[in-house]
């Protein structure tokens, strides 16, 4: 019984941080996508701790010194994390890579999601919304094993 | 402070050749070159600087001599020292061997000592300052990246930096009441990912060091390889939170050096761009400084105000999703005169709605209580390099669009707000007035706009026009051909700046007839103030350090690149 509210309430709740820096969404999710989250079913909370959060956004250049401080961030999440690569930078270092760009992050970490595109389609977030609750669902199956 | 001043440049060219044995190697465009030795590099600096009154270090480039051979390698040392009385710019150079060391001249500006990393780190030139530590780059690169002879090396893993400690403060034991702290580079309050590691003593800092490199791209790296039509579409995308001045920037750069002539029509809707690009940041700033305050109100409008902006940017294609209009001598597309008709409708209304913004702002006292930070006098401010906004607010009437105008900033009227103290307060205030500033700069460009043609075609290109296109395979062929190449950069080593939301950019070029640069530089005025943070947030109150922090809008991509 506990484990099914449990996972009612992270189901509906979106606790994100994003951990950006200086995408073209200038640093903090856009307007868009807060209004997006504001039509759907689920809330889209911005918490200023990891340790609160489930929801990793990624966006921009990770570079090795950068990457550092994702990893820590990472492991203070609590168990449940959804870590989402938002943006053709996150993904695989986009138009900019160069000598100290990584190209892509899922070496080090899980990536559950991406989101390609310069900037990102609104189509593809909507989409990204559509396929939560499978993400979720998946991510649990994946806890219990 | 004393700016009196009587040399002209024939006098400066007469004694600096007494004084220093060096040469003047050309006068182009107004530039002076002073080409010396190295190893009268302190006194020259010193001379110009407390002499002639070269008060401010632009910039300081190094790049790898051309002639460069295996056995015998030179660096070469370009600095650009500008006086600000007059905006005058002159251009002293020097060549270093491999295993010489430059002269420390961060006694006599601050910026000095990351300058001084930088060209230990790129080119392996180390100082007598004792400062061969890395600033941008990390433990894990190997080699001498901008080298061209050399083939640095970069490892991707996770690393950290041996050398970063606070220099200055003691390691605290358990009984001391010493207390020192890290901030960032992962941190709510702070937008821009840097690191200041810092020793509280009671409720103020003390000595504090920071650490940037966290988003260290190689920029410069990547545009000595890519051509010119690549570096522009890819400023556009590296806009960041800078806006359209950077491809504005580079375009006008290119435009200089191919002597490519433009029209009133191009510079009138260049300055369009540029002033929304000043109020968007302005906004930005004044919006990210208000998020960490309890004034609903205010937020409320702010929002308004940033709504009605929106449209604006839509209206003129500068939304992140629109495609880049710039070009170099001129535009993709000529401005619509709707657009020019809604805009010059709808100015007073947002002139209207930023001044009920500034009524529940500038005269509260809880406002002007929550931004009483340390104060910084003018001198001060020249000595840390201040530029921009923060500059003005210390009380320093100092602003290229008026001192060197370019385009046609000469033509339009407008004035110069100035603040008393250099405090936050006052930093918000002058943003505050510089946004009045720009509506009256738009609907006065937009009243009278310049008739004209809106793209200007190079001599030297062999491009056709897009009319021709089907008139033959070779005209197809030499469009092409210009589109995914570029125009030939002539020899020739210039640098270009104009005024950002933040103070003077500038980027510097070194070409050799080529389709790419052969060094590029991009200098914004984030990159000053940071490296004089550290003193400028001393003895100030800890709890205010975010508020203080997004007072100076500081954007990491200018300092990291």
């Amino acid at each position: 019984m506990m484990e099914k509210i449990k996972r009612w309430s992270t189901r509906k709740n979106i606790n994100a941080i994003v951990f950006g820096n200086g995408c073209c969404l200038h640093g903090d999710l856009s307007n868009d996508f807060h209004d997006l989250f504001a039509h759907s079913k689920y809330t889209l909370n911005m918490v200023d701790s990891p340790r609160q959060a489930n929801y990793l956004f990624i966006n921009g250049i990770i570079n090795p010194l950068l990457l550092n401080v994702l990893l820590q961030v990472y492991e203070d999440m609590p168990d449940f994390k959804i870590v989402v690569a938002l943006g053709n930078c996150a993904s695989n270092a986009g138009a900019f890579n160069g000598y100290n760009a990584m190209t892509g992050v899922e070496k080090y970490i899980k990536v559950d999601y991406y989101l390609t595109g310069c900037p990102v389609d609104q189509r593809a977030i909507e989409h990204f919304m559509a396929n939560l609750d499978d993400i979720i669902f998946k991510k649990s199956k994946e806890n219990k094993e | 402070m004393n700016w009196t001043f009587e040399y002209s440049k024939e006098i400066l060219v007469r004694e600096f050749n007494r004084l220093i044995e060096g040469e003047v190697l050309n006068d182009h465009e107004g530039y002076c070159t002073f080409s010396i030795k190295n190893k009268n590099l302190h006194d020259s600096l010193k001379i110009l600087k407390e002499r002639y009154q070269f008060l401010k270090l632009v910039d300081v480039i190094a790049y790898s001599s051309p002639a460069v051979t295996v056995t015998h390698d030179e660096i070469e040392l370009v600095f650009i020292l500008e006086r600000p009385v007059d905006c005058e710019i002159i251009f002293l150079k020097t060549s270093f061997e491999r295993n010489e060391q430059v002269a420390d001249f961060s006694t006599l500006w601050q910026i000095g000592d990351w300058y001084l990393r930088e060209i230990f780190e790129f080119f392996g030139l180390s100082n007598t300052a004792a400062s061969n530590r890395q600033l941008l780059t990390h433990d894990n690169v190997k080699g001498f990246l901008l080298r061209k002879n050399d083939t640095g090396e970069v490892i991707k893993a996770p690393t950290y930096r041996n050398a970063f400690k606070i220099s200055s403060a003691v390691v605290p034991s358990v009984n001391s009441t010493q207390q020192w702290f890290s901030f960032g580079p992962f941190h709510s309050s702070l937008d821009n990912q840097f690191r200041i590691l810092m020793e509280i003593k009671e409720d103020r800092i003390g000595a504090s060091e920071i650490e940037i490199g966290y988003h260290h791209l190689g920029l410069e790296k990547k545009f000595e390889e890519t051509n010119s039509h690549g570096i522009l579409h890819l400023l556009h995308r590296y806009k960041c939170l800078s806006g359209n001045t950077l491809p504005i920037l580079w375009c006008k750069t290119v435009e200089e050096i191919l002597q490519i002539p433009i029209t009133d029509r191009i510079a009138a809707i260049r300055m369009l761009y540029l002033e929304i690009d000043r109020i968007c940041e302005h906004l930005l700033t004044i919006n990210r400084m208000l998020a960490l305050t309890a004034n609903d109100v205010a937020l409320a409008y702010m929002k308004d105000v940033l709504r009605m902006f929106g449209e604006y940017m839509y209206h003129l294609g500068l939304s992140y999703a629109g495609r880049n209009p710039h070009r170099f001598g001129g535009f993709y597309q000529d401005i619509k005169r709707e657009t020019v008709v809604f805009i010059l409708q709808s100015i007073g209304k947002f002139e209207r709605k930023v001044r009920q913004l500034e009524n529940q702002l500038t005269k509260s006292i809880q406002w002007i209580d929550q931004l009483k930070t340390n104060e910084i006098t003018s001198k001060d401010a020249m000595k840390y390099g201040l530029e921009g906004p923060n500059l003005r607010a210390c009380g320093v009437k100092y602003d290229l669009r008026k001192n060197a105008p370019y385009y046609l900033y000469d033509e339009v009227e407008f004035e110069i707000p100035l603040g008393a103290y250099g405090n936050a307060y006052d930093r918000y205030y002058v943003r505050m007035h510089e946004i009045y500033e720009s509506v009256k700069i738009i609907s006065q460009i937009l009243d009278n706009i310049p008739s004209g043609q809106y793209f200007m075609q190079s001599d030297h290109s062999d491009m056709t026009e897009k009319d021709q296109l089907n008139d033959s395979e070779l005209n197809f062929k030499k469009y092409d051909d210009y589109y995914s190449n570029g125009p030939k950069l002539s020899t020739k080593e210039h640098f270009s700046r104009i005024e950002n939301a933040r103070g003077a950019t500038g980027i510097f070029i070194k070409s050799m007839g080529d389709l790419r640069p052969y060094r590029f530089k991009l200098n914004g005025p984030t990159y000053k103030l940071l490296a004089s943070f550290q003193e400028i947030i001393r003895h100030d109150n800890i709890k205010r350090l975010p508020l203080l922090l997004r007072s100076f809008d500081i954007n990491i991509h200018e300092v990291d690149r």
